[in-house]
């Protein structure tokens, strides 16, 4: 499952976080070279859940609005 | 006072007797920044072992730990252990892989008429004998060259070596900080993922036909440390190098905030952006290969920000990726409660928990 996160600073999603195996957290940016960022991409194609940054699971229509934004 | 004449081949580079000629980083197994040694069962998907990723397609699962069995001259290993079975299938893989950047292998310069033959050679152990392989990818992995080996006898370190040719054509990234070269480890695969050893062929491969399915077997063991590629046609002693300086290596990738031996560790300074927000700057100790681009904690709660009479344990935090540089991490995120004092400076530093850790990735 993974969450986005929305600054204070800027009021935008500006990561996502991740909960791991060993209930370790980790947060990224939307960096196409990372890693984390093409497997997040994968996942939620995939139909992992994604909840919007107050913890609502996103629908599949706003989850395609929200990639279409993404690098 | 006579002098000795240093026999010229010594001076030269492809005598192989230079430092710093392992294009692998931490090839001992010495550094686990992420996991301190412990057991990581099922093993990550992605990074082990510092400049080590695993990654796996299939049923079965594996564990990954560090472990003191090692050959003669070695302190370590990683260990990788079957937890369940499986028979691969076509398109499955469990690989060891470490891309290496491009600006450790320019001087190869590979895809010229100038391409330079390499060697790898490792320590390899395993509860399961037969042929393995591995191989070399170029960064678009359109590109391999498998390499076969055998593991004549089951849990007795064997050093394995491949001589590969430097490839004339294809892709290579030269001088930049990408992915130079994949170096893959192949412990099992299915058939579309191998090809015939020896020679550079178009594709994405990971391992030689022949390969062992040493996933099918129950409880299976694989350790492997010494892993080495340099310049030259021989495998030659494995290049030594301080730990200081391996990990200075390794955190160019990598960089955590261990707090292990202090409950209260300090892991960078803070202000408050409001009276539940936080904006902490951590400077990094070597420059990063790129500006971190992602944080993994432990736990949120094992941290905290403090003025020493206000103290509040940390919500959710992440990376503020526009203000991160390759030398200074600036993370960003809520409180547990509206306690801070907006515009107020504030230490960041461990929530009395040994357990704290904080890791920034830079990797390839």
């Amino acid at each position: 499952m993974y969450k986005l996160f929305k600054s204070q600073v800027t009021d935008q999603i500006i990561s996502v976080c991740r909960e791991n195996q060993n209930n370790s957290i980790t947060s990224f940016s939307f960096a196409p070279e990372s890693t984390d960022y093409q497997q997040f991409k994968k996942d939620i194609q995939n139909g992992v859940e994604l909840m919007d940054s107050t913890g609502t699971v996103m629908t599949q229509e706003q989850i395609t609005t929200f990639l279409s934004t993404l690098p | 006072m006579s002098l000795t004449q240093v026999p010229s081949g010594m001076l030269q580079t492809t005598a192989q007797y230079y430092g710093f000629k392992n294009r692998v980083m931490n090839g001992q197994m010495q550094i686990d920044q992420r996991y301190s040694g412990a057991v990581q069962s099922p093993a990550p998907s992605g990074y082990s072992a510092d400049r080590w990723a695993l990654y796996k397609s299939g049923s079965g699962t594996w564990s990954y730990q560090l472990s003191s069995t090692a050959p003669a001259g070695f302190s370590s290993s990683m260990l990788l252990t079957v937890t369940t079975t499986e028979t691969p299938s076509s398109g499955d893989y469990f690989i060891i892989q470490q891309p290496i950047e491009g600006f450790t292998t320019a001087d190869l310069a590979w895809g010229t008429a100038n391409a330079q033959t390499v060697t790898v050679s490792a320590w390899v152990y395993s509860s399961v004998t037969g042929t393995f392989s591995g191989a070399i990818r170029n960064s678009a992995t359109t590109l391999s060259y498998a390499f076969s080996y055998s593991i004549p006898v089951a849990n007795t370190w064997t050093q394995i070596s491949a001589t590969i040719p430097g490839p004339t054509t294809g892709t290579w990234v030269g001088g930049t900080n990408g992915v130079g070269l994949y170096l893959d480890f192949c412990l099992s695969a299915g058939s579309s993922n191998l090809t015939a050893a020896g020679s550079w062929t178009s594709g994405s491969y990971i391992g030689a036909t022949g390969q062992t399915a040493w996933v099918s077997t129950s409880g299976a063991t694989f350790y492997a440390t010494g892993i080495q590629i340099e310049k030259g046609t021989q495998a030659t002693s494995f290049d030594y190098r301080p730990y200081g300086t391996e990990l200075q290596l390794c955190q160019r990738y990598c960089q955590a905030i261990n707090n292990s031996s202090s409950a209260y560790g300090t892991v960078g300074y803070a202000v408050a952006f409001s009276t539940n927000y936080g904006i902490i700057n951590i400077p990094l100790v070597v420059s990063m290969r790129i500006p971190p681009n992602s944080l993994t904690l432990s736990s949120n709660s094992h941290f905290m920000l403090t003025n020493y009479n206000t103290s509040v344990a940390w919500s959710s935090f992440t990376l503020s990726s526009s203000n991160t540089t390759t030398v200074n991490a600036e993370i960003e995120g809520t409180v547990v409660s509206s306690s801070l004092t907006a515009n107020y400076p504030y230490v960041a530093r461990g929530n009395n928990s040994t357990s704290g850790l904080l890791i920034l990735s830079a990797e390839l």
